[in-house]
């Protein structure tokens, strides 16, 4: 939509830790000397990581952008359509790190001796906890949207 | 709606603010009408909430008190969806300072509200380079609103808040921060547009130069102070 043009500089942040955080809990999960407690450890630190880094990124670039927001809205641009446009881009965010950091980590622990654990589930899981995650921290940053006072946003 | 109806009705307007010492009213009840093809001045000086008065008819705000009618429909007693909808099909703003989307050049600035309204290309595309055309702002259609003087900014907020033909344009101080130079081109300009849009247009202004241009004045009284904080 018109508030996005190419991906914002905290837009390519919040790809770059999901992608980190994922792959790493692609390596650690695949690897033989992981024990189910750390493996837990390792998927809880994935989901608040990501989710923290996704809440605080879409909150500064909310913020940034809150004056771009306040004058679509008093041109007529309804609620639903803005947040609408904000969890599309949380999407694309939430599924380029996602894709990339499954990648990454699948090809560091295919190639490593220590990964024997490797498997489709290791990999699945992953994947749906950093999209969840990074979904989750977004949406619930883009709340903001909604309680924008457009007549005090304008005035200053 | 025929000639004798009012676009815009204000029925015993007041609105409350807290500020860091005291509280103040203002409009204190104000009431009022305003005709459809009228060109009504919102006039006094710095301070009185003449910026307020437009952001609540314009749905922007709520009052504390009273009631907005504009073209026949009660705009307080709308949720913000409803309102916001009713803005976007109804009413041209023009906000103090331009208020342009930096990112995106005047072309797009100016298409802005077709867009929101999900109007067909063609027709976005033929009515923005006509509003542009008017404005004599062709030649920097493709120029992002930083490279503009300060009155070709104002120029494309005017065309921005016109480029969907609204009933009711609400204009806040549309010459204010400008230069003398600037004054007299957009002055001509906006009895120009008083003559060619067949709407009725509210323009907030502390000019009285400006107001002058108007068929008739709403004054706003100064706030009242209703409480004092202790020191």
């Amino acid at each position: 939509m018109y508030l996005f043009s190419s991906l914002s500089r905290l837009e390519l942040l919040a790809i770059a830790e999901s992608t980190v955080a994922t792959a790493a809990a692609v390596i650690l999960g695949s690897s033989y000397s992981m024990s189910w407690f750390s493996l837990a450890l390792s998927i809880g630190g994935l989901f608040l990581g990501v989710f923290l880094v996704a809440m605080f990124t879409i909150s500064l670039q909310i913020t940034m952008k809150r004056r771009e927001v306040a004058i679509l809205r008093a041109l007529g641009a309804t609620r639903s359509s803005l947040l609408r446009a904000f969890l599309l881009r949380i999407v694309l965010i939430a599924v380029m790190g996602c894709l990339a950091g499954t990648m990454i980590g699948y090809c560091v622990a295919f190639f490593n001796a220590e990964c024997s654990l490797l498997s489709l589930e290791i990999v699945g899981l992953s994947s749906i906890i950093s999209l969840l995650s990074s979904f989750c921290g977004g949406a619930s940053a883009v709340k903001r949207v909604l309680d924008l006072k457009v007549g005090e946003v304008l005035r200053q | 709606m025929t000639r004798s109806e009012p676009v815009l009705r204000l029925d015993n307007l007041t609105k409350t603010f807290e500020t860091d010492c005291g509280k103040i009213s203002l409009f204190n009840g104000l009431s009022t009408e305003v005709m459809e093809g009228d060109f009504a001045a919102v006039v006094g000086p710095t301070g009185v909430g003449k910026t307020t008065l437009l952001n609540i008819i314009a749905g922007l705000e709520r009052p504390d008190q009273g009631t907005v009618t504009a073209l026949g429909q009660d705009v307080t007693a709308m949720d913000d969806n409803t309102v916001t909808e009713f803005r976007g099909r109804n009413i041209g703003l023009v906000f103090q300072g331009s208020q342009l989307l930096p990112g995106m050049n005047v072309f797009q600035n100016v298409e802005l509200p077709l867009v929101i309204r999900k109007t067909e290309e063609s027709e976005r595309k033929r009515k923005t380079e006509e509003i542009l055309e008017f404005f004599g702002l062709t030649r920097k259609s493709s120029v992002l609103p930083a490279a503009l003087s300060v009155g070709e900014r104002r120029k494309a907020a005017i065309a921005r808040a016109l480029v969907t033909e609204p009933p009711l344009l609400l204009m806040d101080e549309p010459t204010g921060g400008l230069d003398a130079p600037a004054v007299n081109i957009l002055t001509p300009l906006l009895r120009g547009i008083h003559f060619l849009h067949k709407g009725t247009i509210l323009m907030a202004t502390n000019s009285l130069n400006l107001a002058k241009m108007a068929s008739r004045e709403i004054p706003i009284m100064r706030p009242k102070l209703l409480m004092t904080c202790q020191s």
